[in-house]
């Protein structure tokens, strides 16, 4: 959207704040997102979100670890400089286990974390919503809705937001 | 419904997990103000803990200077306090595991108020122990090609097949993967301080470690599955990291180290051990911050459950241990564990059962475990114990092994004593700064609690 700002609505109850956001989605405004300083039980269902790839990102990351680990090992143990141990069989080898399930372990969980940070685009220690400076409440006690309009809609929106039971509604301020 | 109800529904359910109705704002106050408004004496104790740390400082030089001669590791003694330390600090950390990553897959709520604290300790302890391995080798810069595999000049690589190669890699991805999930918990509470913050400086450092954390619920999706998923690969990492520690010794061919045992009993002690460093840690911290509102008599009296019960797997290694060397006929196994319950280190084999076996089983009585004063001294005596336990494995066993002319005795120089000192100070230093500048008890998840337990006690109203 051209010229969109982001209009924040802070509301006393969960109930009031899907309230609000089914009632915005009614309107057509689906630009939504809520704010709280601990996971919401229902939110995901309220903003219709996708399957997280999260878990998808893990499985990935903990088959390219086990992958890597027994290729490693055969490559560089059997084949690069052969170490031979009492003549046992070199592959399969049991003593493979710890190690591929070790480096599975690390990179799956390696993946979890970077891969959050990538869909969440962070590091991003400034966001513009941090210029509102009651939005700080967000992280400790209140609940706070965002919605995306057009910015002739700003003034019909945020009159909707307050109707709908917000505390205190706010602009967030456009980012040069 | 009446507390006598509550009682009848859930017969475990004691005290609260969280006492009064605190609101957010009261728990967002209660729970960061150890960070605005530090203990008066925080100063005080991390001046002691870093010169403390000197030692440590001074010992790994002396060793690294003048060699592996500084410490009392003789032949046939070869792994003495290096190899003690380490698994007596790895085994440490394994707790914080349990208690974030177990715990929170058995749901288990009372875990919520010390998890934090918990996996701190983790991470602080498994760097003391991955110290020791490195400066046991003497030259720990040539260590690096032992073991790492990277693309020497050599043109060699490790030997994949040893356990001490595994070692590695399992305490290197523990390390690593305790602080990626410790870290992950923190994110929101990093918001939480740097929202609150009143200094810019404060604002701007915890603005950083933040990375951006808003609270989104979009955001939440994510970072719930993705915790969840951290906490269901921790379960098996913990378990495996011990495992792998106690390999070092089961494969190798000696009596006391050659047994199948290991693994399991090497895990349960662990955990054993952790507890109490958490008791030993959380009982005095809970009472200098004020923190008595959330980590209640419950909690403690909880975490005396876990000791008892991982006491008494121990209990029973222990007696399987002596058990199958009697049972299994092979004198040189026999005789390794006469000589550890008469030889000349009998004394400790002695102390150690006290600590380790008698002293967990006041745990039966509710009043042992719910005193408070008691805790602490138990749970510092089977931090000895474990202790103990970890030098009887490693130097009784080793002392005299299957060649009469190769006995010796073994004894720690000053230098092992500094160095295993310095890693207490180290610790503690590490410790009080996490108390000083972390949240040292999740303040989201502790919000989340409380309103699960009151949205049940309004459930139960109604029922």
């Amino acid at each position: 959207m051209k010229g969109a700002r982001t209009l924040l609505g802070e509301y006393p109850s969960v109930e009031k704040l899907y309230g609000a956001a089914r009632r915005l989605q009614e309107l057509g405004y689906t630009a939504l997102d809520f704010y709280s300083p601990y996971p919401l039980p229902g939110s995901d269902e309220v903003l219709k979100l996708k399957r997280s790839p999260v878990p998808a990102i893990a499985a990935a990351g903990g088959l390219s670890g086990v992958t890597l680990a027994v290729l490693m090992q055969w490559w560089m143990n059997d084949i690069d400089y052969a170490i031979n141990v009492g003549n046992r069989a070199a592959v399969p080898a049991p003593t493979w286990v710890p190690i591929t399930f070790e480096l599975g372990v690390l990179l799956s969980g390696l993946s979890i974390f970077f891969g959050m940070l990538a869909i969440f685009r962070f590091p991003r220690p400034h966001d513009p919503l941090f210029e509102v400076d009651a939005f700080r409440s967000a992280s400790v006690d209140a609940l706070w809705l965002s919605v995306k309009v057009e910015a002739a809609e700003v003034e019909q929106v945020s009159g909707e937001l307050a109707k709908l039971g917000a505390a205190q509604v706010e602009l967030v301020p456009e980012v040069a | 419904m009446t507390s006598d109800a509550a009682a009848r529904k859930d017969p475990i359910a004691q005290g609260p997990l969280i006492l009064g109705h605190p609101s957010d704002r009261d728990l967002n106050q209660t729970l960061l103000a150890p960070v605005f408004d530090p203990h008066a004496n925080w100063k005080k104790a991390a001046g002691l803990a870093f010169a403390g740390t000197g030692l440590l400082v001074m010992g790994v030089t002396l060793t690294v200077a003048r060699g592996i001669g500084m410490w009392g590791n003789n032949v046939p003694v070869c792994w003495g306090y290096g190899i003690i330390n380490f698994v007596w600090w790895i085994g440490i950390g394994h707790a914080g595991t349990l208690i974030s990553a177990i715990l929170l897959l058995f749901q288990q709520k009372w875990r919520t108020s010390i998890n934090r604290f918990a996996e701190a300790m983790t991470i602080f302890a498994v760097m003391q122990a991955g110290l020791f391995p490195l400066i046991h080798t003497g030259r720990p810069w040539f260590a690096i090609y032992w073991l790492f595999p990277y693309p020497a000049t050599m043109g060699i690589w490790p030997n994949f097949k040893s356990p001490l190669i595994w070692d590695v890699f399992a305490v290197s991805t523990y390390f690593t993967i305790s602080l990626v999930f410790w870290y992950t918990g923190l994110v929101p509470d990093l918001a939480a301080l740097r929202d609150t913050a009143k200094s810019k400086l404060q604002r701007i450092a915890y603005g950083i470690f933040a990375l951006g954390w808003k609270g989104s619920s979009r955001h939440w999706q994510h970072y719930r599955i993705g915790y969840l998923i951290l906490a269901g690969l921790s379960t098996p990492l913990v378990l495996s990291v011990h495992s792998i520690v106690s390999f070092d010794f089961a494969v190798a061919q000696l009596p006391g180290w050659h047994t199948t045992i290991f693994p399991p009993y090497f895990v349960a002690g662990a955990v054993f051990s952790g507890f109490a460093m958490v008791l030993t840690l959380m009982i005095p911290a809970r009472k200098a911050l004020h923190f008595e509102s959330v980590v209640t008599a419950r909690h403690l009296e909880n975490m005396a459950k876990v000791m008892l019960v991982t006491g008494l797997i121990v209990a029973y290694g222990y007696a399987m241990e002596n058990f199958m060397a009697w049972y299994g006929g092979d004198e040189n196994e026999a005789f390794a564990f006469v000589n550890r319950r008469s030889g000349p280190y009998a004394p400790l084999y002695w102390l150690m059962i006290f600590c380790n076996v008698v002293v967990p089983q006041t745990f039966w009585v509710k009043r042992m475990r719910t005193s408070i004063a008691w805790l602490w001294i138990a749970s510092i005596l089977v931090n000895v114990g474990m202790w103990l336990e970890r030098f009887i494995i490693i130097v009784v066993s080793l002392h005299r092994d299957f060649l009469p002319s190769s006995w010796g005795m073994y004894a720690p120089t000053w230098v092992d004593w500094s160095i295993f000192t310095g890693t207490l100070s180290f610790f503690s230093l590490l410790f009080l700064l996490f108390l000083r500048f972390v949240p040292s008890v999740a303040v989201a998840e502790v919000k989340e609690l409380a309103h699960e337990l009151a949205h049940e006690a309004q459930a139960g109203g109604h029922a």
